[in-house]
């Protein structure tokens, strides 16, 4: 329990980038997905004594993820003082049968959303490696044509993330300079939990040292294991989106751990609207005896958007990506 | 102030709400996520609470048990349910 008392609370700065954040609608979460996530609600309620029927969990979880077009979410950015998100589409279509929409789809109405809010969100759109060449033209179309800033990539589908069938995909992120997200650690029952270990990501990492990964999560599972990754691959960050399941000591001593720079804030919004609005999410990180209290004020800033934008600022055509380097990125 | 609604109010809390937060004295301004320590799966069983409570089917207030906030939303939702004004 802990108390919101802005009296106690840490200036986060006016360039906050959420890193984390999706469409709220079940026409990008299928609901095999949505009832998977549910079943441990489920479960959990039943232990309290409490008959719950799934059905009606469902009513109450789809209650909060009815804004396809991000209306409601840019009023819960401005409320919580974030700039920008990261709209994160990862392609459940082939694993789960029961998408609404295709992959093709989806992804065109990231570019809406994107269009109707252009100030706001940046996209890293997601395609299943295993929807062959046509993934891999839909994926390339949608950072050239589209303008997503980067890959989001879903192992619990099935595939780790050094999967050779990816590769195609990470040589158009390293000539686009453009970053991968990968899903770290549990997830949704009806998917796969083995191909979701950061470590697996390795030999992906060391093949395109030229592109950034950012492991999704990396506060919450695989503590160590992602902690190992981005302190000695260089090219590997992780995000702290969830961390609100997970105790505050957590994250506190994730940052003692020497590569401050390269963790990334980001809330997995609008995932926990159960839990509150975005703005509390934030008042907790804010608070002075907070997670954030040991940062210094060039760290606090880095991991609010800092580093985000810098890494997002990399994206550049194809042909003058070469001429392009960290030092000469600006911030998005 | 209704002393049989507060009764109920203060029960349904109580099982949903940690320990630790059983000392505070409860305000309606109070927020039900940071300030009563009530998690997702809190609301979700606070909501199924009301549902028998109430005898009432929770699907028709999905929306208004999803956003509940504040301690004086829950108050009010219950007024509602209750017939009160």
């Amino acid at each position: 329990v802990t108390p919101n008392n802005p009296e106690t609370s840490i200036d986060l700065g006016g360039n906050v980038i959420d890193t984390h954040c999706h469409i709220a609608s079940p026409d990008f979460l299928p609901l095999s997905f949505i009832d998977g996530i549910l079943s441990n609600m489920t479960l959990a309620l039943a232990s309290q004594g409490i008959r719950a029927n799934p059905s009606k969990i469902r009513d109450l979880y789809l209650a909060k993820l009815q804004d396809p077009q991000c209306d409601e979410l840019v009023a819960e950015m401005d409320a919580a003082g974030v700039a920008k998100a990261v709209l994160l589409a990862p392609d459940f279509t082939y694993a789960l049968k029961d998408s609404r929409l295709t992959i093709d789809e989806i992804l065109s109405h990231h570019r809406k959303v994107l269009a109707r809010h252009p100030d706001r969100f940046l996209v890293f759109g997601g395609v299943d490696p295993r929807w062959g060449k046509d993934g891999i033209d839909l994926f390339e179309r949608s950072v050239r044509d589209f303008g997503f800033h980067g890959m989001k990539v879903y192992p619990p589908c099935g595939f780790h993330a050094s999967d050779p069938r990816l590769f195609p995909y990470y040589e158009i992120c390293a000539r686009w300079h453009i970053p991968v997200v990968l899903h770290i650690g549990g997830t949704c029952p009806a998917l796969a939990f083995d191909t979701a270990s950061p470590v697996l990501l390795d030999t992906a990492a060391r093949t395109f040292p030229g592109v950034n990964f950012i492991l999704a999560h990396g506060s919450v599972s695989y503590v160590e294991e992602c902690a190992m990754m981005c302190a000695f691959r260089p090219n590997v960050y992780l995000d702290v989106s969830g961390f609100q399941t997970a105790e505050s000591a957590q994250l506190e001593q994730l940052f003692r751990r020497g590569f401050r720079h390269k963790v990334l804030f980001g809330t997995d919004w609008p995932l926990f609207r159960l839990q509150g609005r975005q703005e509390d999410c934030l008042s907790k990180l804010r608070m002075e005896s907070g997670p954030l209290a040991g940062l210094r004020q060039h760290e606090l800033r880095s991991f609010m958007g800092g580093t985000a934008a810098r890494l997002l600022a990399e994206r550049a055509q194809p042909e003058t990506a070469t001429a392009n380097s960290l030092a000469s990125a600006q911030p998005v | 102030m209704n002393p049989k609604l507060d009764a109920i109010l203060e029960r349904l809390l109580r099982e949903v709400m940690p320990r630790s937060a059983l000392r505070l004295t409860l305000t309606d301004s109070m927020m039900l996520h940071n300030e009563l320590g009530i998690d997702s799966l809190g609301l979700l069983s606070l909501a199924f609470r009301i549902e028998e409570e109430f005898q009432v089917n929770l699907s028709d207030y999905a929306e208004r048990l999803a956003s509940l906030q504040t301690l004086g939303e829950m108050r009010r939702l219950i007024q509602e349910l209750e017939g009160q004004p």
